[in-house]
């Protein structure tokens, strides 16, 4: 049904939509634990892909080790970052804590330069890239099906987690009303640290995964993490079913205007969209209304 | 100060002038340039408190129109002129959505312009075939050629002070003042008759025009203008410069513009000459191409208000020291107020057992200096149910927050002591504190928008029978069980938010304002349902009210707090009605 280019754009598409709605996901969780915009996360990303390639290439690890130590380095790093900044900003005003967030992000991109120097590291082939399955005749690959999985699952279970648990309710209180919460005894300390170790991971997943699609190039990752704007501001910045549309959206923009523009219009094109979004719905798609105006 | 700042400013001018350095001058100049630029940032961020991170977008938009102007063979003068009317254009236009958005999400809109601008430079670039950028001719502004050196120097130091005095003659004069109430408290100042929109556009565009000036200056200055200048982190460096330099501080954003302009090559010479330093000379490059990223990191965790802010505390708190006014001095913007021991007063206290809350010589001390609560002595009694009146800004709820260690994560001060249950607990934080038993019902945001009510109660890990007493306590409760936070009633809220401190099992229970907005036949059913938790579980119970009635029916003991101060104490059944009313509550 969709043969040739159009198939494989699809597929491109699915695959990038999912990536985007995954770092979308952690934005959102984050913002609204902690009303933090976060800039680092394109870092983030950037850090799991050396992590991951590290390990694969140069340490000869399996790939689910060089993988699983990506994600929990990463991880780490977010709940790090919060006990040794960010917990120390509490109660400074927001902006103040988004630069922090550059601060943070331009001092991570100068240890990864200093770690990893300034070159384009290319990973092997790990999994071989034929096409396996042709649903409607769009082709996938294996990295291409892992990938939609994995994304899936960690969205999946963030969903259900927060939906579910008392770690989720206790997440939801503080991120409707952090001070409430803290009267009631929840240590929002600790769920903050949580929210950026979830920021964490998924910036990570989906740094590894763009990584083995094309290659751990940090100029080229970071800029796509970037991306993460207008994804979360179409999708609604409070809204984690907003994140999941923003990033397909996005996804979309990005694969049609590579078709039809050239890849220079992607950032343009996209942000356009984000300035037109504030203009006519800032709140998003599906983001609640309270917390856009002034 | 302002003198003072002037005099350094002509004197740095005239010894890089004699000293005539093409190294020193050529990082002057740019320092300069890059200076301009944070002021026009300043301009919006530090005024008119609005924020942005597009600095690098309207940079370009000065540099280009500057480079396609002189190409038309435009004198210099007029080309700068376009640049600033052009950048005005386009700050109009992004200013527009900002009119309506909150903070960050004006943020986003000038980082989109960021990447609008430099796509269409891009474009631009590759359209006219210059794909290494437009390349300028050096400026002649009468009879003077200006290159690199001394020239071009004095010309920025011109435009330099020119920009200080003209913006701070603005500050000071009706603009400044209606920019300041914007940023202070924008509900206010529309109400004095200043138009926000008006006034957010007029401080957008202006910034914008300047911000562009400067782009149009570098662009003679290294004449050459590409788009790979106007980078994110580009824009990022203006945002760091005024954040270092103390955001509405002159003289403190210049020398924030000197410090992230000149570090890299401070770094650079420094390690030059270090003797065994093959690491650092590997990595300088790279180091410095991320030490704005550090520097401001540090200056946010150690000197959150900037050189700027800075100065102006020492200043404070030396001028207060003069005055012998030690108790006042500014606290620091961030991090918890400091803890300074106190022993509790020697006061005898009535007989009886010990009480379970006892505040001595409390006071909050805002950072504006205001005194919210002066000096008050306070207690509460096993099984006792005591009352706090006052009218609106009485002190009463900074009070019972400083109780609750509301006070611990914000720029207030709060000293004097607080002993619950044996404990100090002043500088305890609302978590610490509540873990102790101390639960409060605050006055404001009661109940989580997003959660339901059932949600609510096991929040806070009722049982399945305390949740039943709950709902029998508030029947309209079990009728919104899984109705969110954000769609019940006033007094739904008042009934959900009083059942969730009840299922805490608190040892002292903290009500502010039980009566606020609700009829009175609701305020009548909460205050008997408050009453009979007291009456069977013996909790203490401290309301702070604005309705005396209410609150005389429920409480043993009545403190009337006024100005900050405990103005009338005693049982609430000798508070005669006269001694209201000469309390001046009554009316």
């Amino acid at each position: 049904m969709f043969d040739g280019i159009v198939g494989h754009v699809i597929a491109e598409t699915l695959v990038l939509g999912t990536l985007y709605a995954v770092v979308g996901v952690g934005f959102v969780i984050l913002f609204r634990s902690t009303g933090i915009v976060n800039f680092a996360q394109g870092t983030f990303m950037v850090l799991g892909a050396y992590v991951f390639y590290t390990l694969y290439v140069e340490a000869h690890q399996g790939f689910l080790v060089s993988l699983v130590v990506a994600l929990v380095a990463i991880t780490l790093l977010g709940a790090v970052v919060n006990t040794l900044l960010f917990r120390r900003l509490i109660g400074a005003d927001l902006f103040i804590v988004v630069v922090a967030t550059m601060g943070l992000s331009l001092t991570l991109q100068t240890v990864a330069l200093i770690i990893w120097g300034p070159d384009v590291r290319v990973l092997p082939h790990i999994l071989p890239s034929e096409t396996v399955v042709q649903p409607l005749g769009i082709p996938f690959n294996r990295l291409d099906l892992l990938t939609i999985a994995a994304g899936v699952v960690l969205v999946g279970t963030l969903i259900l987690v927060l939906r579910r648990s008392r770690l989720g309710l206790a997440m939801r209180a503080v991120a409707d009303s952090t001070l409430l919460a803290a009267l009631q005894r929840v240590n929002v300390p600790f769920y903050s640290g949580l929210a950026w170790a979830i920021s964490g991971l998924c910036s990570a997943l989906a740094g590894v995964a763009l990584a083995m699609r094309t290659a751990v190039d940090p100029t080229n990752i970071s800029s796509l993490g970037l991306l993460i704007f207008p994804v979360v501001i179409i999708g609604g910045v409070d809204s984690i079913g907003g994140a999941l549309v923003g990033g397909l959206i996005v996804a979309v923009i990005q694969e049609l205007t590579n078709l039809y523009l050239g890849g220079s219009w992607v950032n343009p094109i996209a942000y356009g969209l984000l300035l037109l979004m504030l203009l006519v719905k800032p709140r998003g798609l599906f983001g609640s209304q309270e917390i856009v105006r002034v | 100060m302002v003198v003072f700042g002037w005099v350094l400013f002509a004197a740095t001018t005239v010894w890089l002038f004699a000293e005539n350095s093409t190294f020193h001058l050529y990082v002057a100049g740019l320092t300069i340039i890059y200076a301009i630029s944070a002021l026009g940032l300043d301009w919006v961020q530090g005024r008119a408190g609005q924020v942005s991170i597009g600095s690098a977008g309207f940079m370009a938009v000065g540099a280009y129109v500057t480079a396609l102007s002189a190409r038309q063979g435009l004198p210099p003068l007029l080309c700068l002129a376009f640049a600033c009317i052009g950048g005005a254009v386009v700050g109009l236009i992004v200013g527009l959505p900002a009119l309506r958005l909150r903070h960050l999400y004006l943020a986003l809109a000038t980082l989109a312009l960021n990447f609008i601008v430099n796509a269409s430079s891009v474009e631009l670039e590759t359209a006219t075939k210059q794909n290494a950028g437009f390349t300028m001719v050096a400026p002649t502004v009468g009879p003077w050629t200006l290159t690199y050196g001394r020239s071009y120097f004095i010309a920025l130091v011109v435009v330099l002070a020119l920009v200080i005095v003209l913006s701070r003659r603005l500050y000071r004069r009706a603009p400044g003042r209606a920019w300041l109430a914007i940023k202070e408290n924008q509900m206010a100042a529309s109400v004095m008759g200043i138009n926000p929109t008006r006034w957010k556009l007029s401080a957008f565009i202006g910034s914008s025009a300047v911000i562009s000036l400067s782009g149009g200056l570098l662009a003679y200055y290294t004449l050459v203008v590409s788009s790979e200048t106007y980078t994110l982190s580009f824009a990022i460096t203006f945002v760091v410069m005024v954040i270092i330099g103390g955001v509405g501080s002159t003289g403190g954003v210049i020398v924030g513009a000197l410090i992230v302009t000149a570090s890299p090559y401070v770094l650079s010479a420094l390690t030059a000459s270090l003797p065994f330093s093959s690491w650092m000379t590997t990595n300088v490059y790279y180091i410095n191409s991320g030490l704005y990223g550090i520097v401001v990191l540090l200056f946010l965790l150690y000197q959150p208000l900037g050189i700027g802010g800075g100065i102006e505390n020492l200043r404070t708190s030396v001028i207060r020291r003069l005055e012998g006014r030690t108790a006042a001095t500014a606290p620091a913007a961030v991090g918890p107020v400091s803890v300074t021991e106190r022993a509790p007063a020697a006061e005898v206290s009535p007989p009886g057992e010990e009480p379970v809350l006892r505040a001595r010589d409390l006071r909050v001390v805002y950072r504006s200096g205001a005194v919210a609560v002066d000096g008050i002595d306070l207690e509460v009694r096993q099984r006792q149910v005591v009352a706090l009146l006052g009218r609106n800004g009485a002190g009463k709820t900074s009070t019972l927050r400083s109780l609750s260690g509301f006070f611990v994560s914000e720029a207030v001060r709060v000293t004097g002591s607080v002993q619950f249950g044996g404990r100090e607990i002043r500088s305890m934080s609302p978590v610490a504190t509540s873990k102790l038993g101390l639960v409060m019902v605050p006055e404001r945001e009661k109940v989580f928008p997003n959660l339901t009510v059932i949600e609510h109660l096991r929040m806070v890990r009722a049982t399945k029978d305390s949740i039943d007493e709950v709902m029998d306590l508030f029947p309209p409760l079990r009728l919104r069980a899984t109705s969110p936070g954000g769609l019940l009633s006033g007094g739904e809220r008042q009934m959900l938010a009083l059942g969730v401190a009840f299922c805490m099992r608190p040892s002292l229970l903290l009500i502010d304002e039980l009566s606020l907005g609700l009829a009175p036949g609701a305020i009548e059913r909460l205050a008997a349902a408050v009453r009979d938790y007291h009456e069977r579980t013996g909790v203490p119970v401290l309301l702070v009210e604005q309705n005396i009635g209410a609150a005389l029916e429920l409480a043993d003991y009545t403190y009337i707090i006024e100005g900050g101060k405990i103005e009338r104490k005693g049982p609430s059944d000798e508070m005669s009605r006269e001694a209201l009313i000469a309390s001046s509550l009554g009316a």
